[in-house]
């Protein structure tokens, strides 16, 4: 009885039940869990190509990203029916059919690409990719694989007859992403995701760290701001104008961003005319050569037969989706354009971004863009609700008719599609579910089908009704602090006035649009420094405060901000509550968030870490020989300007990282994020900073010579690699914006070198090595009592070797799958190993179980040694090993759902693995109300039994009747009519009968209940003669109806009913016959009926 | 005397201005001859070799020719497009105009956005050169004749041009932090918006420049040249240099400047009448013309100050020994009685001195370079280290015969000389040639050597220690057993010397190269 009591306790504080019925199944005793941020880790990555449609039409595949899936559907009819689903990679985000039965998905995190068999819902092998593989297309002849890689601005390009890789082609763009081929597969289509939009910083550079920073161009004599900086942005004058209260504050001297208009001029937003110093005579004074440009490539185009790569440019900011007019052959691309080089946050407010389509004629590639809110006017930062409810925000896909006539683009932020004509002319819209990222198209049955990102759904849309006909759920395993909080950063209907923006417009899938804006306010005050600022060096004075008009800077990524406060570039606001303003005063909100829905945006932030660093080793360490394509030498070494420079050793780089000599990093940059200290150093070692308000953090600000001693906090380093493509040593740049707060430098060799005075070529080559590699962590912890390096704040991000993949088809050795076994089961792994594969033609899953070296099985009762496991790989039973991070593998491996109990488990009881509330505890059934029943002998006693039982999925209840029932008494199994006719002597009989329900469920399970039914017989109990009448009085059972009969004679052929029936409401019943015949006689009878 | 790593002679200073000095042009001229001939048909041939701006050994930069023709010396004509040549090619231009005319060849160097960081362009000829947004990190344009050039947006960081004439250049934002300017001329430059954070102007004349924006903080600006220096309010200057700027071009009379470090300043006409200024430091600075009249000067640091022509009157405060180097400077002391006097660390070129009587005066590190001290008696003073150069002496004049060995290898020089045992301890030899002299078993302790000569002497067993060899050549001799303990051997050359046994024991190394030819920097 203790013990019972202990577990029950237990059980309660694990906050789960702990059901003994268990025990004698054999099934190990769990609690069932739950799906949180401790076995899901959150990339924030966003479908590309998520929903595809079989040549047939009859399969419709869809990337269930959160779930690491891929689900197959039967569309054959108006509803889609599940095949099932088979895992694929981590994050995957499209899927393309190659034949009517054969799929290749592309896995953005795992780096690679899933072949699948849609018949037997097998991977069957497993291509590794470069990094970031995003969209795959079949084009060309004989047909190619071409898949678009983001990270390295690669497509790759493999051929599907042998599964091999033929070929990279190098994108000259920012994250090539979707594509799309030409009818005829000659040409394929690469929608560059990061593109620019033609704008740049005209900006000074960095000087040495302890120096003064250099000369800003925008204050020279010559050039168009005439020496004034900043320079008035309507004439003469500031619009807004000034506050007279900070007239005293001299704005900090600031770059100026310029953008190409259709003439070739790099215009400011006073209409000044920066080419001179853009690719001019003058562009040295900027740091450009003579020529400089942004050629802005939007779109890739591939020529199938012989690689050659051209561009289409001067499209948009982002380009989201393409998708080619079977018909005309024209290229449409989806996106959003960013007004960035208009200057201050009052003029941009709620205005600040467009969703547009560009037309590409494929011929001569001019374009038309086309603004898909034609019914906003821009004139303000608020519309009507009823024309904010028709924006469409953040476009994520498109398909075309067959016929070419109509075009559909779905809106990720604004959960809906639009419907539009050859010329992108909107013709409709339609509200799906949320986050609607991928389309497919039926032509023939008039139906799309939408994957809803955000609620993992499937939206089927009758494109004549123009409306949902219905949803399908997938299995969605994203937390609910995710999906609670997510909105706040897409949703453009719910956080913005015109209904077309967002944070996530700037700040895309959380990360950046790689510019730079001028968010200044000249209305605003002098935000004033206060104490609960981290000032070091040095500690803590304070001299400076925030202008408001702060000058350019460039957009700064979400992931892993939350416990990294204070942000933006300056750590002007203290904590994410203080973006409040940021949704009224330029997404254009009439209201803020309220406390509730900031704490879930808050919370949400707090999930979104880095992914895989692609620069580190499958270990996760440091290379000592890094390429680093793309990183040229400054001159300054022995290497020639723009030489190549060569490879990196990152661990020497982290030596100098660390080298407390003369200006070292890691006096600022704390490990592992490279974010300055929480911390302040007392007498003789570091002091944890409480927490201020809203648990706010207190990452430390610099104030140092190079950026006026204005206060800056200590950026992170994270995300490096992610900002280059600046390029001012070359005539053409890919990006207009780089490094530091206004992005005015290009590269980090230069970066390294001004700062730093390093002019070694490969201790430059070893830093970058370094620099690039800085996520994932891993690195030295600092130290509680170096004044100078500072313990570090915990950084969210992943291993280098998580998500990677390989597929094995027989039982040979292979070393990656040591290598795996080897990171995944050491002590401090950080990395989980989960297989996929086929036992007895069953689909199975296993772990890695880092204590025992055996695999688990999705059979709790089952485990495999690694050699064992991989004798099971065969031709038809391959096995895909898939590292995951640490905490995720049960999930993803044997516990789809999470619920403690594992997958095969389930599916031998009977229950369903992807859902958490299907689990094989089998709850018993419940008798609907069961009470004694009175009945008359020899008429059928009819009574239907109900029964409820609580499991998921349905369970199907039998119904029947105990041992004690009476002879001829029975029940139908189905649906629990009882049936019988009593019998038996006369007077009262009282049967006792019990009904039992039973449920299919394992055990099946049961619930009874005994009912009595007394049985009586019809008896007069009086008859009384008079002279005119005869009255009857007879026993009666309540609820039975009586019919009082006669017959003059008893050879009338009938029976005669005197008077109506009567319904027995108490034990007797009289009659009165006032109608005697003549003769005075009569033959009367009693008849009842139920 | 040395100063910050440099030296401290104004005058020579003043001298290598004057020799590597060029007239500023509006276009490069480089020196070449030019052949005319005349053609059978009237016209006119002119012929001339390609060569290169920079001499044998440093990087190659060919000019372009662009042939010019006028009738009167006032309008010119362009002869055709530029030309260009390989090396020592002969390009030729033949005019086919009759008419008697006048003829230049002009020499174009347009290394706009070149690419030449860490070249060598040493002692080159680039006047009015176009470096317009070239990069020139850590280049080296040391006595380059850049008068006229451009460098606009140029990277000239960490560039070396010492002693290069960049008079009239533009160097509007450039980049030139950490660059070496010492000893440069750079009157008249335009470096508006220019960075030269930390940029050295070691005595550099940067009149009538034009600095307004620019950045010069940490800047050395030592002994640097301000008069008619153009400054705005946005021009970031340490305060020092600020206050020496402000005196030499507004004037700070009246100020209360008691404490301020003055010092290595080039106060040349400054006002500083009626100022306050006691205990400031003016230790090293030149004070020429100086108005310090009325000015008090109470326990001012007045070493080695230059106080020739600065203007006191009746109540200028200054201590009894500053005012006592004032007269000599001033007013002379032919004949007067020094006996005893404290002159050291006094700044007395030139000075006369003839007959004067200073026994047992104290003339520790002072400078007579080039003063007069015939028939004077210094009979017991203190001579360490004392600069003779260039000084007159006659057979009346009474020095020690340590100071006379100095005079005399200083200004009769010292090559081949046998020296062998000799005391020339904390003696002044700056740049003395003692090439292949034998100083074998010589005290040479604790004296002044900075690029002295030499090259192929026997210093077997001589003793340096604590010596200042710096930029010293000491190639090809002989320090077998020497003794070069604490000695200062910064930039100096030991190329195939012998150093068998030597002590090299606290030695300071520094672009110093080795017997084996190697570099060695610590």
């Amino acid at each position: 009885m203790h013990k019972v009591a202990v577990s029950a306790l237990l059980a309660r504080l694990l906050g789960c039940d702990l059901l003994l019925t268990l025990v004698f199944l054999g099934l190990s005793v769990r609690c069932p869990a739950a799906i949180t941020m401790t076995n899901f880790f959150n990339w924030e990555t966003a479908p590309v190509h998520p929903v595809a449609l079989s040549p047939d039409g009859t399969r419709l595949a869809v990337c269930n990203l959160p779930d690491d899936r891929l689900e197959l559907f039967d569309v054959s009819s108006n509803v889609p029916v599940s095949l099932g689903s088979v895992m694929v990679g981590l994050d995957p985000v499209s899927v393309r059919f190659r034949t009517a039965t054969e799929l290749w998905v592309a896995n953005a995190i795992s780096g690679s690409i899933s072949v699948v068999d849609l018949p037997t819902l097998r991977a069957f092998t497993t291509l590794a990719t470069s990094n970031q593989p995003s969209d795959i297309i079949f084009a060309g002849s004989p047909s190619l694989a071409y898949v678009s890689c983001g990270q390295p601005n690669l497509v790759q390009v493999f051929n599907p007859a042998n599964l091999q890789w033929t070929t990279n082609l190098a994108i000259d763009g920012n994250r090539p992403r979707a594509m799309a081929a030409s009818p005829d597969g000659s040409k394929v289509y690469v929608a560059i995701f990061e593109s620019g939009n033609a704008s740049t910083v005209v900006g000074s550079g960095i000087s040495p760290l302890d120096n003064l920073p250099r000369p800003e161009p925008v204050t020279f004599p010559n050039a168009p701001s005439q020496g004034l900086d900043p320079p008035p942005n309507q004439g003469t004058n500031f619009m807004p104008p000034i506050n007279p209260l900070t007239l005293s504050n001299a704005p900090p001297r600031a770059g100026l961003i310029v953008k190409k208009n259709g003439a070739g001029r790099w215009m400011d937003d006073n209409q000044g005319d920066w080419t001179e110093f853009i690719r001019g005579a003058n562009a040295a004074l900027t740091g450009r050569l003579p020529g400089w440009d942004l050629p802005d490539h939007d779109v890739a185009i591939i020529n199938t037969t012989n690689f050659a790569v051209g561009y289409a440019t001067g499209l948009m900011n982002i380009c989201m989706a393409v998708a080619v007019n079977p018909v005309s052959g024209q290229i449409a691309v989806a996106g959003t354009d960013a007004l960035n080089q208009i200057r201050f946050q009052p003029v941009l407010d709620g205005i600040f971004v467009r969703v547009n389509l560009a037309l590409v004629d494929p011929s001569s590639l001019t374009n038309n863009i086309v603004d898909l809110n034609p019914h906003l006017t821009y004139a303000a930062p608020q519309t009507t609700a009823a024309q904010q409810a028709l924006s469409i925000g953040d476009p994520r896909d498109m398909v075309w008719s067959a016929d070419g006539s109509r075009g559909y683009v779905t809106g990720m932020g604004s959960d809906n599609l639009v419907i539009l004509d050859t010329q992108g002319n909107r013709l409709g819209q339609i509200n799906t579910g949320s986050g609607p990222a991928g389309v497919a198209l039926n032509d023939s049955r008039g139906l799309l089908y939408v994957y809803n990102r955000f609620d993992s759904s499937i939206s089927v849309v009758d494109t004549a009704q123009q409306s949902v006909t219905a949803t399908i759920p997938l299995f969605n395993p994203t937390p609910a602090i995710i999906t609670a909080g997510r909105p706040f950063l897409y949703n453009t209907h719910l956080t913005s006035g015109l209904g077309q923006a967002s944070c996530a417009s700037c700040h895309v899938d959380g990360r950046v649009d790689r510019l730079a804006w001028d968010l200044g306010d000249p209305t605003d005050v002098m935000n004033v420094i206060d104490s609960t600022y981290n000032v070091i060096a040095p500690l803590p004075v304070i001299t400076n405060n925030f202008h408001p008009m702060k000058g350019p800077m460039t957009t700064l990524t979400l992931q892993d901000i939350i416990g990294h406060e204070p942000f933006h570039w300056r750590g002007d606001r203290e904590g994410i509550e203080q973006f409040n303003l940021t949704f009224t005063n330029l997404q254009g909100m009439a209201e803020g968030l309220n406390a509730t829905e900031m704490q879930e945006f808050k919370s949400f932030l707090g999930t979104i870490g880095f992914a895989p660093n692609p620069f580190r080793q499958f270990d996760n360490s440091l290379s000592t020989n890094l390429a680093l394509p793309g990183q040229f030498a400054t001159g300054r070494g022995a290497l020639p300007g723009g030489a190549p420079l060569g490879h990196g050793n990152a661990q020497a780089g982290l030596a100098a990282f660390l080298d407390e000599t003369g200006d070292a990093c890691i006096v600022c940059h704390t490990l592992p994020t490279g974010l300055g200290t929480d911390m302040r150093f007392t007498i003789n070692h570091w002091v944890q900073l409480p927490l201020s308000a809203n648990n706010s953090h207190h990452a430390a600000l610099v104030q140092i010579p190079r950026s006026s001693n204005l206060p800056f906090k200590i950026p992170q380093l994270r995300n490096l690699f992610d900002k280059m493509g600046m390029d001012l040593g070359q005539t053409n740049s890919r990006s207009g914006f780089g490094l530091m707060h206004d992005g005015s430098v290009d590269s980090l060799p230069r970066f390294l070198q001004d700062s730093f005075g390093i002019t070694d070529d490969q201790e430059t080559a070893d830093m970058v090595a370094f620099l690039f590699s800085f996520s994932g962590s891993g690195l030295p912890a600092g130290s509680l009592t170096d004044p100078n390096d500072s313990p570090g704040l915990r950084s969210l991000d992943t291993p280098a070797g998580a998500g990677a993949q390989i597929t094995i088809n027989n039982p040979a050795e292979v070393p990656l799958i040591d290598s795996m076994i080897s990171l995944a089961g050491a002590t401090s792994n950080r990395v989980d190993l989960v297989v996929k594969g086929f036992e007895s033609g069953l689909p199975r899953g296993w772990l890695l179980s880092p204590a025992s070296g055996l695999f688990q099985s999705d059979r709790s009762s089952e485990t495999e040694t690694p050699d064992a496991l991989r004798a099971l790989a065969a031709v038809g039973s391959e096995q895909t090993y898939t590292l995951v991070t640490a905490g995720s593998g049960e999930r993803i491996g044997i516990d789809r759902d999470a619920d403690g109990y594992f997958d095969r488990d389930e599916l031998d009881y009977g229950f369903d693995p992807a859902n958490p509330l299907s689990l094989p505890t089998n709850t018993p059934p419940r008798l609907g109300g069961v009470g004694n029943v009175a009945a008359l002998k020899g008429l059928l006693l009819a009574e239907m039994f109900t029964a409820t039982d609580s499991d998921i999925p349905a369970q199907s209840l039998t119904f029947s009747l105990g041992g004690n029932s009476p002879f001829g008494a029975a029940i139908n199994p189905t649906n629990g009519l009882f049936t019988w006719i009593p019998s038996g002597p006369p007077g009262p009989i009282t049967n006792s009968i019990t009904v039992i329900v039973t449920d299919n469920g394992m055990p099946p399970l049961s619930a009874s209940a005994t009912f009595r039914v007394i049985a009586q017989d019809v008896s007069l109990s009086s008859l009384k003669v008079k002279t005119n009448s005869t009255t009857l009085t007879w026993n009666s059972v309540p609820g039975f109806a009586y019919q009082l009969q006669y017959k003059n004679e008893l050879t009338d052929t009938n029976w005669i009913n005197l008077g109506p029936s009567t319904h027995s409401i108490g034990n007797s019943i009289s009659q009165t016959d006032t109608n005697l015949s003549a003769n005075g006689a009569r033959f009367y009878r009693i008849v009842a009926t139920p | 005397m040395k100063l910050n790593g440099l030296f401290i002679c104004r005058r020579r200073v003043a001298g290598w201005l004057l020799i590597f000095g060029m007239a500023g042009t509006l276009a490069a001229q480089r020196s070449f001859n030019i052949v005319l001939s005349l053609t059978n048909q009237n016209g006119v041939t002119l012929l001339w070799p390609v060569q290169s701006a920079t001499p044998a050994g440093d990087l190659v930069l060919l000019p372009q020719y662009q042939v010019w023709r006028s009738s009167d010396l006032a309008t010119w004509t362009a002869l055709g497009a530029p030309l260009s040549g390989a090396l020592h090619q002969s390009l030729s231009l033949t005019d086919s105009n009759a008419a008697p005319s006048f003829y230049r060849v002009q020499s174009i160097i347009d290394q706009e956005y070149a690419a030449l960081d860490s070249a060598t362009l040493d002692s080159g000829q680039l006047s009015g050169s176009d470096f317009f947004g070239a990069e020139l990190f850590g280049a080296s344009l040391s006595q380059t004749s850049l008068n006229g050039a451009n460098f606009s947006a140029a990277d000239l960081g960490n560039a070396t041009l010492t002693q290069a004439d960049l008079s009239e250049a533009n160097l509007f934002d450039v980049e030139a932090s950490g660059a070496a300017f010492d000893n440069a001329t750079m009157a008249g430059v335009d470096a508006r918006f220019g960075d030269f954070n930390s940029a050295s102007f070691f005595s550099v004349d940067l009149s009538h420049s034009d600095f307004s924006s620019a950045i010069l903080s940490s800047a050395n600006l030592d002994f640097s040249q301000f008069k008619g220096m153009a400054l705005d309010s946005t021009t970031v200057m340490d305060a020092k240099p600020m206050m020496i700027w402000q005196i030499v071009n507004q004037g700070l009379p009246a100020a209360s400047l008691n404490g301020q470090d003055l010092s290595s300043a080039v106060l040349d006409g400054g006002n500083l009448n009626g100022a306050s200024l006691v205990d400031a430091n003016f230790a090293f600075s030149e004070l020429e013309a100086t108005d310090l009249r009325g000015a008090n000067l109470t326990g001012a640091n007045l070493e080695f100050v230059d106080f020739t022509g600065t203007l006191v009157n009746a109540s200028t405060k200054l201590d009894a020994e500053p005012l006592l180097i004032w007269q000599i400077i001033n007013q002379g002391a032919a004949g007067e009685n020094l006996d005893n006097q404290n002159l050291s660390f006094a700044f007395l070129e030139l000075a006369n001195l003839n007959g004067a009587k200073l026994l047992n005066a104290n003339l520790d590190e002072s400078d007579l370079t080039g003063a007069d001290i015939r028939g004077a008696n210094f009979t017991g003073a203190n001579m360490t280290r004392v600069s003779l150069q260039g000084s007159i002496l006659n057979s009346a004049t009474v020095l020690d015969s340590k100071s006379f060995l100095v005079w005399q290898i200083l200004n009769q020089g010292g090559a081949g000389l046998s020296l062998v045992g000799s005391n020339l301890s904390s003696v002044f030899l700056l740049g003395a040639n003692l090439s292949g002299a034998n100083l074998s078993n010589t005290v040479c302790t604790s004296s002044e050597l900075f690029q002295a000569n030499l090259k192929g002497a026997n210093l077997s067993r001589a003793n340096f220690s604590g010596a200042d060899l710096s930029s010293a050549t000491l190639v090809g001799a002989n320090l077998t057993l020497a003794n070069l303990q604490s000695a200062d051997l910064i930039g100096a050359t030991l190329l195939n010397a012998r150093t068998n046994g030597a002590n090299f024991n606290g030695v300071t190394f520094g672009h110093t190269t080795m017997p084996d030819g190697s570099v060695r920097n610590f």
